[in-house]
C-alpha cells in the first residue's frame, strides 16, 4: 500500500537515497536497517513530508504523497517517531494525545490507549518528568492515537536497556496484531529485529541493497560483506 | 496547578482589575485615572503579546507594530475623515490585524530569535516612516469647535469595556478547545507537525488574532489621548509588553495583568522623578531580578500561595 519508487536525496555533495524503491504492504512489522548515515532516517524524512526528495515519487493507496505537508501525509494515514523522542514536554501525558486528538477527552479509547502502554498511572505527569522509556511509549501511543494505517519508528530501541527492549518489542508486536497496524521499523542492528519484523529492508550508503525475510537476510552474503562490514 | 484554577485565578484577576478601576474612578485622587488609563491600553497589549509567545512560540520584539497600526487607525480616522474615536476603535484591531498578520507572516518560517529581529526591525521601518509621513509633531484630533468629542469619564468607562472585551477574549482562546495544540507547537512545532497539527496555520492565527488585539490596546491609547505620533514605535513600545510578560509570568493571562499593572504604575510614576534612561534601567533590573528570584515572575509568587 506504501510504494517508494526510485526516490533520490542530496545534500549539498552527500547523496543520502539513491534511487531507493520499496514495498509495504498491510499489516506487517517490517525492519529498514543500515548503519548509521546510511540514509535511513532520510527516507523516513520524505516518507512523512519533512524533507521534499530530489526525484522519484511516493505514493500511498491512491495518494500521491510527494508534494505533500507532514500533517497532511498525517491525515492520509502515514505516522512517525522520531530517533530522538519527541514529547510535548510541558504537558502530561494524556495532554499529549489529547492534543493531537482532541476528541480523546474523557474517551475510553484514551484510558485504552494509557493502559496499552502502562501510561495511565502517570497520566496526570508532566512528560518531562517520564523515565526516557516512557517517553518512548509515549511518543509511540500518541502516534497510535492518530488512528493511522502505517506507524515509521525511527530507531525505538536505540539507548533502551535489554528489559526495556524486550518489553517495546513485545508492545510493537501487539500494535501490529491488537491494533492491526502496519509497522516501519527503522534499527540499525539486525539482531534486534529478527524476532520481530517479517520482512527487512537493507541500507547502505543511500542505496537499497537487499530486502527479504530476516532469517534470509541473516545470512546473505552482500548483507554480510556491506552491512556487517567483516 | 490544573486548567481550571489557572482559568480560575486569571478570571479572578480581571474581575479584581474591574473593581480597582471602579474604586479608583470614584477615589479623589485623579492621577490614579491616568494611570489606569495607561494600563488599560498596555494590558491588553501585553497579554496579546503573551498569547502570541505562549501560545505558539513566536517571539515578537516588534509587537508596536500591530499596537501602533491600531493607535495610528483611530488617529487618522478621526483627524482625516472626521470619524468619531470610538467608532475608529471598532475598525482599528482589524487593520492592525491585518497589517500586524502579513507582517508576521513573512517571518513565520524563521527560528524565534530571528523572527524576533526581523520584526524589531519592521517596527523601526514604521517608526521612521511615520516620522516621516506625519513629522515629529504626529496626529492630534478629537476636539470639534474647541470642545473635545469625548469627555474624560466617557474615555474612563471605554477603557474599561476594552479591558473587559480583551481579556475575556484572550482568556477564552488561550482556555478553548485549540488550547494544547497551540501549547504542543509552542513546544515541538516538528512534533506538532508530525502529529498531524497544521503548525503553519495556527502560527498564522495567533499573529493574526495577537495583532487584532494590540490594536485594541493601541487604538484605545490613542483614543484617550486623542494623539498619537511615531514615538509610539519606539523600540522601548516593542520591550513593554515583553517587560510586563515576564514580570506577570508568562502563559497565566492574571499573572501578565498584573505585571502590566505594576509597571503602567511605575512608568506613569518614575519619569517624573528620573530620566526616560534610568525608568528603562530600573526595568532592566526588575526584569532580571524576577528571572533570577522568581524566574516564573508573579505567576511563580501565586503558585506558592496556592500551595501553601
Ligand atoms: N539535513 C541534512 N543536511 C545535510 N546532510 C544530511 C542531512 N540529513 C542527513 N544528511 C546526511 O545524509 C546521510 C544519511 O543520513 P541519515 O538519513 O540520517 O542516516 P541514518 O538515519 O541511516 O543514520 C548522512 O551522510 C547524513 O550526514
Ligand atoms: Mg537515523
Amino acid at each position: 500500500m506504501l510504494k517508494i519508487n526510485s526516490v533520490s536525496k542530496r545534500f549539498q555533495g552527500v547523496i543520502a537515497l539513491d534511487h531507493v524503491s520499496l514495498d509495504v504492504n498491510e499489516g506487517k512489522i517490517y525492519g529498514l536497517i543500515g548503519p548509521n548515515g546510511s540514509g535511513k532516517t532520510t527516507l523516513v524524512n520524505c516518507i512523512t513530508g519533512f524533507i521534499k526528495a530530489n526525484e522519484g515519487s511516493i505514493t500511498f493507496g491512491q495518494h500521491e504523497l510527494t508534494n505533500l505537508k507532514p500533517h497532511e501525509i498525517v491525515k492520509k494515514g502515514i505516522v512517525r517517531t522520531f530517533q530522538n523522542t519527541r514529547v510535548f514536554n510541558d504537558l502530561t501525558v494524556e495532554e499529549n494525545l489529547v492534543a493531537v486528538r482532541s476528541d480523546l477527552t474523557g474517551s475510553l479509547r484514551l484510558i485504552e490507549l494509557l493502559d496499552a502502554f502502562d501510561l495511565n498511572s502517570v497520566k496526570g505527569v508532566k512528560a518531562s518528568s517520564l523515565s526516557y522509556g516512557q517517553k518512548k511509549m509515549l511518543e509511540i501511543a500518541r502516534a497510535l492515537a492518530l488512528e493511522p494505517a502505517i506507524i515509521l519508528l525511527d530507531e525505538p530501541l536505540a539507548g533502551l536497556d535489554v528489559q526495556m527492549i524486550s518489553k517495546l518489542s513485545s508492545q510493537i508486536k501487539y500494535i501490529n496484531k491488537s491494533f492491526n497496524k502496519t509497522l516501519l521499523i527503522v534499527e540499525h542492528n539486525l539482531d534486534e529485529l529478527m524476532s520481530l519484523a517479517d520482512y527487512v529492508f537493507v541500507m547502505n550508503n543511500g542505496v537499497k541493497t537487499a530486502e527479504g525475510e530476516p532469517s534470509i537476510i541473516r545470512n546473505s552474503k552482500i548483507v554480510q560483506d556491506v552491512y556487517f562490514g567483516r | 496547578m490544573n486548567l481550571q484554577s489557572i482559568k480560575n485565578i486569571s478570571f479572578i484577576i480581571i474581575i479584581g482589575v474591574i473593581v480597582l478601576s471602579v474604586v479608583v474612578f470614584i477615589s479623589p485622587f485623579t492621577y490614579l485615572d491616568y494611570v489606569l488609563m495607561y494600563f488599560f491600553a498596555f494590558a491588553i497589549f501585553a497579554i496579546s503579546w503573551d498569547f502570541l509567545y505562549s501560545y505558539s512560540g513566536q517571539l515578537s520584539l516588534g509587537h508596536a507594530i500591530p499596537f501602533g497600526i491600531g493607535a495610528f487607525t483611530v488617529a487618522i480616522l478621526a483627524s482625516k475623515y472626521q470619524l468619531n474615536p470610538v467608532i475608529g476603535l471598532f475598525i482599528a484591531p482589524f487593520t492592525a490585524s491585518l497589517i500586524g498578520g502579513l507582517i508576521g507572516m513573512t517571518t513565520i518560517r524563521l527560528k524565534p530569535a530571528y523572527q524576533g529581529i526581523a520584526l524589531l526591525l519592521f517596527s523601526q521601518v514604521l517608526y521612521w516612516f511615520t516620522l516621516l509621513q506625519f513629522s515629529d509633531e504626529g496626529i492630534s484630533f478629537g476636539y470639534r469647535n474647541g470642545l473635545p468629542v469625548l469627555g474624560f469619564n466617557e474615555s474612563y468607562f471605554i477603557g474599561i469595556l476594552v479591558f473587559i472585551v480583551g481579556s475575556i477574549s484572550i482568556l477564552l482562546i488561550e482556555h478553548s478547545k485549540i488550547r494544547l495544540k497551540l501549547l504542543a507547537i509552542k513546544q515541538d512545532s516538528f512534533a506538532a507537525y508530525a502529529s498531524g497539527i497544521n503548525v503553519t496555520f495556527y502560527k498564522i492565527f495567533t499573529l493574526f488574532v495577537s495583532s487584532f488585539f494590540a490594536g485594541l490596546g493601541g487604538g484605545f491609547l490613542a483614543l484617550y489621548t486623542f494623539h498619537t505620533d511615531y514615538t509610539i514605535f519606539l523600540v522601548s513600545n516593542d520591550f513593554l509588553p515583553i517587560a510586563m510578560s515576564i514580570v506577570g509570568g508568562t502563559q497565566l493571562l492574571g499573572g501578565v495583568l498584573l505585571g502590566s499593572l505594576l509597571i503602567s504604575f511605575l512608568d506613569t510614576i518614575l519619569p517624573a522623578y528620573v530620566s526616560l534612561a534610568v525608568t528603562y534601567l530600573i526595568y532592566g533590573i526588575l526584569v532580571i531580578l524576577v528571572l533570577r528570584i522568581f524566574p516564573e515572575g508573579i505567576k511563580g509568587i501565586i503558585k506558592k500561595i496556592r500551595v501553601t
